[in-house]
């Protein structure tokens, strides 16, 4: 546990907060530069890159994967879908926390998304975990607060930026679907 | 415009350097240019000069043109540009001693637009310009050196110094309003403070109804017999920005005439929250003192109010007036600077009143960001540090420190490294011990007992915090500096239904099902 020198000061990513049924809709990834360890985004529905999701909910699957390298598949509903994380041997210590967490438990997790498309055509998109926690209930309903707030940002937004007139061309959701989700997600908080 | 004359500027030009050239060859040469080859007449006369430069080796006498100004009006100095050929009238504020044989004279001029560097080559033959002195520059080059504009007057630049009754006429500003440049007021030195060392011979504030600007006087210029209390009118001042704040400068032009009618000065009052870089007047506590951490520091600490809290500093070149900590002052005309994106406060040369009655009840300082912990970083939890004084740094896991070696006898901290992000912003963030012991409940001591009695040892600790805080939302308060937030108490964030209902009614009333 020795100091890490830090040479170069850099802009961590946000991690966006974005409900599942969103996230699922996701089909559009991009690299930003070109070398190698460029970073890779993928472009939300609602008009803004992401590298890097927060996420709550309830892990109500956990696979092992079978075989020699261990990978673990989870499974994370959210109030308006689920979210698929994965983390294998080159995340050790979400692998770590995984393995400690049973189902079903509220957990936190912060990973990248990635999108994946299947032979039959269709996109999947799971996040590639690096952190994951056990959390209680009250950090559930903060979250959701969290995501409906950002969500609402970003179909409110009338700023033209190249990240939103692109995902205008390539997704056509009206922004009342996701009214509806964020109204759908907020009511199911129990006061 | 006619090639004759254009003939005639190019041959006084360098008749002026002295290099006699035939204007029938020039004017040939420019016909060519401008007749055969239908090539514009600046553009012609721009490579004719420059030919002829570089044939008698004088391209830095005579320089080249990018863009001709018509000569016969007067350019600002705020609008004049790289390569501009201008024509400016103004003060010359500040001689530089020549550094080079090939300089003649060095300094700044200012107009009522603002100021700029000048340089007139030895070889330019012009008049010498005394300080405080009014010029006119005829056929004067701009250029631009890391940045800065500066013009150079060469041989082709006209010099006459300007008439008394050609000197622009100026009318008092108010000093709220000052722009930069040549101005004129009307004030009060509310302060004044001699200075032995340095090239400033004396500085202080003056003061108007509407604000307060500080002013100095430069070593050697003849501003003399001002009193500190008395009311002046000071015309063509220099006013210019410096450090994020207009300043005024009295030099060898500046008229001052005292005042004799007696004016009264209300000074307006501004919380913490607005200080901007100049001369503000402050009602505040004094909050905390600290502990000198130089030399030539007389008292520094923290003053706040209702609003918020500042930094003060009070040097010790003529100060001597301590701040008494919990005492409510009326503070007039401190100066204000930024300092590492903050601002700070000199009271030297303030006035400050103490209120011993007296009570504010000061703002808690500082920044607060409210985020997810998405990131804790090795180098949590219980770690060692030096005890070498003034050192403390990390200790590795063999007690050993980059500066200091092995040091056995190390002192244990708590505190947590990790990022802090709001979905739309990260902040490299530490919380302090206090603000782990706080938010946990577990002491440094509980820390240490969980630590021995685990075979992990001080890695306990770190996934103990894990656990405990990461994924988790906390309200951080702390100071944020340079992306980096130091938190020194801070609490996990609880449900708001307040917000709850508010985002509710958000997303309901556009909504048209």
């Amino acid at each position: 546990m020795s100091e890490t020198p830090v040479f170069q000061r850099y802009e961590r990513e946000p991690a966006k907060r974005v409900f599942a049924a969103e996230l699922r809709e996701t089909t559009h990834h991009f690299k930003e530069g070109t070398e190698d360890k460029s970073p890779t985004f993928v472009l939300l529905p609602t008009g803004e890159r992401c590298n890097r999701v927060f996420l709550v909910g309830v892990l109500t699957e956990k696979k092992k994967s079978e075989g020699d390298a261990v990978f673990y598949q989870i499974k994370i509903k959210d109030p308006s879908g689920f979210f698929y994380v994965s983390a294998g041997s080159y995340q050790p210590e979400a692998l770590h926390q995984i393995a400690t967490i049973e189902s079903p438990s509220h957990v936190a997790v912060i990973g990248k998304p990635n999108v994946f498309q299947a032979p039959d055509g269709r996109f999947l998109v799971s996040v590639r975990a690096e952190s994951v926690a056990a959390v209680d209930k009250s950090v559930v309903d903060c979250w959701i607060l969290d995501a409906a707030t950002r969500t609402l940002e970003r179909i409110e937004s009338t700023e033209e930026t190249p990240d939103r007139i692109k995902s205008k061309e390539i997704y056509n959701h009206s922004p009342e679907v996701w009214r509806k989700m964020i109204r759908d997600a907020l009511t199911t908080i129990e006061i | 415009m006619e090639l004759k004359q254009i003939t005639q500027r190019i041959s006084e030009k360098f008749a002026a350097a002295g290099h006699q050239i035939d204007p029938a060859k020039i004017e040939e040469k420019l016909s060519r240019f401008v007749v055969e080859f239908g090539i514009p007449e600046d553009e012609a006369e721009r490579s004719i000069i420059s030919e002829y430069a570089r044939q008698f080796g004088v391209e830095s006498v005579i320089g080249t043109v990018t863009h001709k100004v018509d000569d016969s009006a007067v350019n600002l100095i705020a609008d004049a540009q790289s390569g501009d050929w201008v024509t400016l009238e103004g003060v010359v504020t500040v001689l530089f001693e020549s550094r080079s044989p090939a300089v003649a004279q060095t300094g700044i001029l200012a107009d009522r637009s603002g100021t700029m560097r000048f340089t007139i080559w030895a070889k330019a033959h012009a008049p010498v310009l005394e300080l405080g002195g009014w010029y006119r520059f005829e056929s004067a080059v701009v250029d631009e050196y890391n940045g800065q504009l500066s013009f150079k007057v060469h041989s082709g630049t006209t010099v006459s110094p300007l008439a008394k009754e050609e000197i622009p006429p100026l009318t008092i500003t108010p000093i709220i309003d000052l722009p930069r440049g040549v101005v004129s007021l009307e004030g009060k030195v509310v302060s004044l403070t001699e200075r032995t060392t340095g090239p400033m011979h004396l500085s202080g504030v003056i003061a108007d109804g509407t604000g307060a600007i500080r002013f100095t006087v430069r070593q050697g210029d003849p501003t003399s017999g001002i009193e500190e209390g008395g009311w002046y009118r000071f015309d063509y001042a220099i006013a210019d920005v410096y450090r994020g704040a207009m300043n005024l400068q009295l030099n060898a032009g500046t008229f001052v005439e005292p005042l004799t009618e007696d004016r009264s000065l209300r000074p307006a009052i501004i919380s913490v929250n607005e200080i901007k870089p100049g001369v503000v007047c402050l009602r505040v506590k004094v909050v905390q003192e600290y502990e000198s951490s130089s030399e030539r520091m007389f008292q520094s600490g923290v003053l706040g109010d209702e609003s918020g809290t500042v930094r003060f500093v009070t040097w010790k070149d003529g100060g001597d007036e301590r701040l008494i900590p919990g005492t409510v002052y009326t503070i007039y005309y401190a100066s204000a600077d930024e300092f590492n994106g903050r601002p700070s406060l000199t009271i030297n040369g303030a006035t400050c009143l103490a209120d011993e009655a007296g009570n504010i009840e000061v703002k808690a300082s500082g920044d607060e960001v409210t985020g997810a912990l998405v990131h804790i970083s090795p180098g949590s939890g219980l770690i060692k540090r030096c005890p070498v004084e003034g050192c403390g740094r990390v200790l590795t896991r063999q007690n050993y420190c980059q500066i200091h070696e092995i040091q056995p006898n190390y002192q244990y901290d708590l505190r947590i490294k990790g990022w802090i992000d709001n979905g739309r912003q990260t902040w490299d963030t530490i919380i302090s011990r206090e603000g782990v012991e706080k938010l946990l409940g577990l002491t440094l001591a509980g820390a240490q007992e969980m630590a021995e009695n685990n075979p992990l040892g001080l890695e306990t600790v770190y996934y103990h915090l894990c656990e405990q805080v990461l994924g988790r939302y906390l309200t951080c308060q702390g100071r944020i500096i340079e992306n980096r937030l130091l938190t020194s108490n801070c609490s996990f964030l609880t449900f708001d239904p307040t917000r709850h209902a508010d985002l509710i009614n958000r997303v309901e009333v556009t909504n048209n099902e």
